[in-house]
């Protein structure tokens, strides 16, 4: 956050404060009532708190165990060549189909909550954590693995000290790529499928009281929170391991 | 060369043909409930009812309207998104000021905006199309300028040198020189319209939509429909990216060896 893009924020806002009141204030809120409505359900219960709470733990929840058996398929089928033959093609129509077409499906099998919304989360997450763990595999210099196998390093350790690594690029494209799909996920099954809180669920239920304002900060709320998670989860794993590695290309 | 392509299809169909075997043997024996399993041939058979059913609207009509929102909502995205693109690719002062602001709303998934909308325009084609413009808007500006900005400067600077003028330089080196970049955005832009569209059909559409098909049937807990609009979402987006998509890069930037 430098100078600039503070100062372009500030415009930002004033730009939009001077907008909204000069049309209808229902149809689009001014900052002001924004950050009214934001006290409004912070204090003195923080309503607003709760739904961002839940949605973290659905997120969660759902990501990690994307992640973790995303992971297992990718590296399972990126080592057994006949068994990618037949991994591969399922994956591409599975990646095919919009994620929330699973939650109809997933209410009539489990029914409202917490669990359908995990399963979508968990759904979108998965096919692009795996396939991308496979792509990193095939790319791993035979060399390196012929090296460490002549070392005398075993199955396990060669995965974990040879094949993850050396793979990483791919493992955060990834997990990158899963953790955009998994919010997208969990903002609209929470719509579909939530019962008492989420920020979807509250952007959504915003819409019987034709609360603008609450439908905006449910937004802004997403945007910080994707930018975070990002920033947390990703960047901090990716300095850690392929930039200090000196692994990272150009890409775009 | 017709030889290996039928190959490649059929490597590609028969791990799914499998799976489909797979789940008919598991309904057919009744290993897990079948009222919620379902199986292939009933789902299949449901496609062919849906397809010859006069009371409702058919299959077909519903995938018409759903293709024809995503094609719409890509239409204006890619206008509006590449013109804006290529703005801000050019102008350096204009893309410091915007450029924040399309940074932050990209991630925002394109359904959480569909309250919002139904609000100011109601339910029905203007909320799903703006919607799933929207989506498709954002990875389409930001990949444009990404393009343009990848260009050599040399190119440009001795081209201005031998005398082209700044329309020349637009058409005949930065539009194909960013068209790589450009045509990633437009794939991730028709993938994410095409989901936006059908997550927004379950909100929004009174009418019709795949998304609509799919989410009412719920209502009658008739998973086999729901198989088959999961199925048929799923065949009709890879037909479009095996053919339309693969045809336009082959046109292009193939032709021109830019691929990498």
């Amino acid at each position: 956050m430098n100078k600039k893009t503070i100062v372009l924020i500030l415009s930002f806002i004033v730009l939009w404060q001077l907008i909204s009141s000069s049309i209808n204030m229902k149809t689009l809120p001014s900052p002001v009532s924004v950050a009214g409505r934001t006290f409004e359900l912070l204090y003195p219960n923080p309503l607003l708190l709760l739904h961002i709470a839940e949605s973290t733990k659905r997120l969660i929840i759902g990501y990690l165990i994307a992640l973790v058996l995303g992971l297992s398929v990718g590296i399972i089928s990126g080592l057994e060549g006949n068994l990618k033959k037949i991994i591969n093609p399922l994956m591409g129509f599975m990646i095919s189909i919009p994620t929330i077409a699973w939650v109809p499906l997933l209410l009539i099998l489990v029914g409202l909550g917490d669990k359908t919304i995990i399963l979508a989360i968990f759904l979108g997450g998965f096919f692009p954590i795996a396939y991308n763990m496979q792509r990193g595999m095939e790319i791993v210099n035979l060399d390196l693995i012929r090296a460490a196998r002549i070392m005398g390093l075993k199955d396990i350790k060669c995965i974990l000290h040879v094949y993850i690594p050396a793979s990483m690029p791919s493992v955060i494209t990834g997990a990158r790529l899963g953790i955009g799909y998994s919010w997208r996920a969990l903002v609209g099954a929470e719509m579909l499928a939530a019962t008492e809180h989420g920020i979807g669920f509250m952007i959504y239920a915003s819409r019987a009281f034709q609360d603008v304002s609450a439908m905006f900060l449910g937004l802004i709320a997403i945007g910080v929170l994707s930018y975070l998670t990002d920033r947390i989860l990703i960047t901090t794993v990716e300095n850690r391991t392929i930039k200090k590695w000196e692994m990272v290309t150009q890409h775009g | 060369m017709k030889a290996r392509k039928i190959n490649k299809i059929l490597s590609f169909m028969a791990p799914i043909l499998l799976f489909f075997i797979i789940w008919q043997i598991v309904g057919v024996l009744d290993l897990m409930d079948t009222t919620l399993l379902s199986k292939p041939t009933k789902v299949f058979e449901r496609i062919i009812q849906l397809i010859q059913t006069t009371n409702k609207k058919t299959i077909i009509e519903h995938s018409i309207e759903s293709i024809m929102r995503t094609t719409i909502a890509l239409f204006l995205a890619t206008t509006i998104g590449c013109s804006l693109g290529i703005l801000l690719g050019l102008k350096k002062n204009i893309e410091e000021t915007i450029n924040p602001l399309i940074t932050f709303l990209m991630p925002i998934p394109g359904i959480a905006w569909a309250p919002l909308f139904i609000t100011w325009i109601g339910f029905g084609n203007p909320t799903i199309i703006s919607v799933g413009t929207l989506a498709a808007f954002f990875p389409i500006v930001y990949n444009t300028s990404l393009g343009i900005k990848s260009i050599n400067k040399e190119i440009i600077w001795s081209a201005s040198i031998m005398g082209a003028n700044r329309r020349k330089i637009i058409k005949d080196i930065i539009l194909p020189g960013s068209l790589p970049h450009i045509t990633t955005g437009f794939k991730l832009g028709l993938a994410r319209s095409w989901r936006t569209v059908i997550a927004v059909e379950m909100l929004a559409a009174t009418t019709g939509g795949l998304g609509y098909m799919v989410f009412d049937a719920r209502e009658y807990l008739d998973v086999t429909t729901v198989y088959a609009g999961i199925i048929l979402m799923a065949f009709l987006y890879l037909l479009v990216e095996n053919t339309l998509i693969k045809e336009l890069e082959n046109k292009t930037i193939k032709r021109w060896g830019m691929i990498t």
